[in-house]
């Protein structure tokens, strides 16, 4: 990657990407895709439960998932990165969500079954191999323990919620008034809250928000909102944890201020915006926000007719920009940060197109007195510029510039755009056996012909 | 189309120096001076080693010569349009790395010494540390025919002998695990996933009867002239499009297995009032988008499992074989001396 800070600061702090720069033509049918962390991998899963890591730097794939066996078998609905980059989860309509180890992504590290297929799986926190996963027409979300070789999956329920669906399933028949409980539907969509690890929040079918609180064993539920009467489709929160977005299939994305007290029993939510296509009244068929505190958000409308991603700044709610280029109707959305990339995957060809900043290669960066000039122009040396006589306070000049010490060795903490880039950054390892493979089977060809 | 190369200057067809009347030759056109020249078999002309940059050793290697502007065709044979450029050949030159002479008929050599020489500095490259490295050399040829010499190399790289590097093959930590995998692999782990395809047929064969003793007449009426299924799979998938609405419970268990014969199951499914949606472990909901393609996905996941097995039976050995040759390369590359 270039060193940004030689390049033209007013290019580089664009806070949301320009134009079209590269559009990916795989031979998979995409229909998920995630950047890893770091933004140097792009994980991309396909209807028939292939998931193709490809390397950004290259763009050429680097590993396939499952390629040693124990792949997916049916479309990959959701895929999420380690916060160290090592570990994917996907989740599929095959009913599976697997674990996989890019140190060796042959075959899955861990794989759990449910009964029906799956919405979407998380990771938990940092550090542990937890999870958590939403499954279809199930009311509530699995917390799943990847840490034994089997791995452990229970119900995130609240002990009072036992009772409700008990006198839920009843109720239909007798409509029992002694507890006044609440049908919160299925639950649909699940996110962890960026800043406590230990709240869940899960979207439902029925519009329903609910915030559990999970400290070692103990479930709590701790707080319900209805934000519509309808489905969520997808939840995201900003990374600073206050703002957060609900997708919901009355065609709306609802923006929240989100308030949380220290001890975690208060919470506020706040509408900021909402935003609808007022014309053709589309759904949204993704959404994403920016770095840190969301300062824009990015949706895909679904439709034939729509083709464009749509960017509005979360602050005052108005369209900025429309992220044009790709000639279809797009699915799925993924920003990185690191190189300022939003890629989305396109509903007919399943091509990955990916925005990005064109920045213009500035040779004054270099060196402060480099000019750059339209036309070759001769140049008049001044009548005193080449001097001897300011020599000697030129040299010392120079000599004190050189007296600084410049620490070549620490890393920085963070790039120019404030994304943390100190720390260990896991580099998937070259697959040796198969470029053997590879080599061994052209001779075979060759020796064939 | 062969150009000139940029240090040959453009063709003249001057023979005769001009002030001097005297024969000039070669591409400096300059009078015979001595030095060694080589004649071209295209223009007839004749060429200083040392104007064309061929160094002068190769002089005995030369089998047929043609000068630049013949092989860019501007004269000899190339000029007349039968299209054809010529080129310069050479003869093949001893093995015996700075001896520049063309090799003897039937032999890489230019002479029997020099076949002695060459192979002697071979023999004298191996250096083993406390062996005899002739001896172990001997052995390593154990039959010692021509033939066998010939053919050393061939079929592989030769294993070397116990004693010369005891374990190379057997120690190896790489080799052991690849060879515990096929071993696995061959030990029964394909028959294993074909039984579960085996359970898995025979599972979707009784919700077939099931389904069959349940809506029976209704199939019928929908699906005249649909030859009579066989229980197989591929016709029940078939059949589901043709009567697209055509009644069924789902019939997924997570066991997988019959849990008592269809016609109980009918019968006891006839008892259950209308909003139960499980009997005995099995799905019994008519439209059940939950489970919807419980058996298609389950068989695909099986066939893809025994697909890789497969390709991992033909990936391992291969692997085994790379990976020995590998080892076997080291060690005469150790023994070896630059």
């Amino acid at each position: 990657m270039a060193n940004l800070l030689l390049q033209d600061p007013f290019t580089v702090l664009k806070e949301y990407p320009d134009r079209l720069t590269q559009t990916l033509e795989t031979p998979l049918q995409t229909c998920c895709l995630r950047f890893s962390h770091g933004g140097d991998y792009l994980a991309m899963g396909a209807s028939n439960g292939a998931v193709v890591i490809y390397d950004m730097e290259t763009i050429k794939p680097i590993a396939m998932l499952g390629n040693r066996g124990g792949g997916h078998v049916r479309s990959i609905e959701s895929i999420a990165w380690s916060q160290d980059d090592r570990y994917i989860l996907t989740g599929s309509r095959d009913w599976h969500v697997k674990l996989w180890d890019l140190q060796n992504p042959g075959m899955p590290h861990r794989s759990v079954k449910f009964n029906a297929p799956i919405w979407t799986c998380q990771w938990r926190g940092e550090g542990n191999l937890g999870c958590f996963g939403t499954v279809y027409e199930e009311p509530h979300a699995f917390v799943i323990d990847f840490v034994p070789a089997t791995p452990i999956v229970e119900k995130i329920i609240d002990p009072t919620e036992v009772l409700e669906q008990g006198e839920h399933d009843r109720s239909q028949e007798e409509d029992s008034t002694e507890f006044q409980h609440q049908d919160y539907g299925y639950s649909l969509v699940a996110c962890v809250h960026p800043i406590h690890k230990e709240l869940l929040i899960v979207g439902t079918s029925k519009g329903w928000l609910k915030i559990y609180r999970i400290a070692g064993r103990k479930t709590n539920l701790v707080h319900t909102y209805r934000f519509a009467y309808t489905n969520a489709k997808h939840l995201i929160i900003s990374q600073s944890g206050d703002r957060m977005a609900i997708n919901s299939s009355d065609r709306t994305i609802r923006q929240y201020f989100l308030e949380i007290n220290s001890d975690l029993t208060e919470f506020n939510f706040t509408l900021e915006h909402r935003y609808q296509d007022v014309i053709n009244r589309l759904q949204w068929n993704s959404i994403c926000f920016s770095s840190n505190s969301a300062e824009y958000i990015v949706a895909s409308a679904h439709g034939s007719s729509a083709r464009d991603l749509y960017l509005w700044e979360t602050s005052t709610g108005s369209l900025v920009r429309v992220l044009e280029g790709a000639e279809e109707e797009l699915m799925d959305i993924d920003w990185d940060f690191n190189h300022m990339y939003i890629t989305s995957n396109g509903l007919e060809t399943c091509n990955v197109y990916i925005w990005s900043l064109v920045i213009p290669p500035k040779w004054s960066a270099l060196a402060p007195d480099f000019e750059e000039v339209e036309e070759s122009i001769e140049y008049r040396e001044k009548e005193d510029e080449f001097d001897q006589a300011g020599m000697l306070e030129q040299q010392q000049e120079l000599d004190q510039a050189e007296e600084v010490k410049i620490d070549l060795r620490t890393c920085e903490k963070f790039d120019v755009r404030g994304n943390e880039i100190n720390y260990n950054r896991f580099v998937i390892p070259t697959d040796y056996e198969s470029i053997l493979m590879l080599k061994y089977w052209d001779k075979e060809r060759l020796a064939g012909h | 189309m062969v150009t000139l190369p940029d240090w040959c200057p453009a063709y003249s067809s001057r023979k005769k120096d001009v002030e001097t009347g005297e024969e000039v030759f070669c591409i400096c056109k300059k009078p015979d001076s001595g030095e060694l020249m080589v004649g071209c078999d295209g223009c007839d002309d004749w060429f200083h080693f040392s104007c064309l940059k061929m160094a002068k050793k190769y002089n005995e290697l030369v089998f047929s010569f043609y000068c630049p502007y013949c092989q860019a065709g501007i004269t000899g044979p190339g000029a007349h349009n039968d299209g054809k450029l010529p080129k310069t050949l050479w003869r093949r030159k001893c093995r015996v790395l700075d001896c520049f002479k063309p090799i003897a008929e039937n032999s890489k050599y230019c002479s029997e010494e020099h076949a002695v020489a060459f192979m002697r500095g071979l023999v004298d490259r191996v250096e083993i540390p406390g062996q005899d490295s002739s001896l172990v050399l001997r052995q390593m040829l154990q039959e010692p025919d021509f033939d066998h010499f010939k053919n050393l190399g061939r079929n592989g790289l030769p294993t070397p002998s116990a004693d010369l590097a005891p374990g190379l093959l057997t120690n190896d930590g790489t080799l052991q695990d690849l060879e515990a995998q096929l071993r696995e692999l061959r030990g029964g782990a394909k028959n294993g996933v074909e039984t579960q395809i085996e359970q898995l047929t025979q599972y979707s064969q009784w919700v077939q009867t099931v389904n069959d003793l349940l809506f029976g007449d209704n199939t019928q009426e929908n699906a005249n002239g649909d030859s009579a299924p066989a229980g197989g799979k591929t016709s029940r998938t078939r059949k589901r499009k043709q009567t697209v609405k055509r009644k069924a419970i789902c019939g997924y268990s997570s066991e997988l297995k019959a849990p008592c014969s269809a016609e109980d199951f009918v019968a006891e499914f006839k008892q259950l009032d209308s909003e139960s949606t499980e009997l005995k472990g099995v799905c019994c909901k008519l439209r059940c988008v939950r489970h919807s393609d419980w058996l298609g996905t389950r068989q695909t996941s099986l066939q893809f499992q025994l697909e890789s097995l497969q390709s991992s039976e033909q990936r391992l050995p291969l692997l085994i074989k790379i990976r020995q040759d590998q080892l076997k390369m080291q060690l005469y590359k150790h023994i070896t001396k630059a």
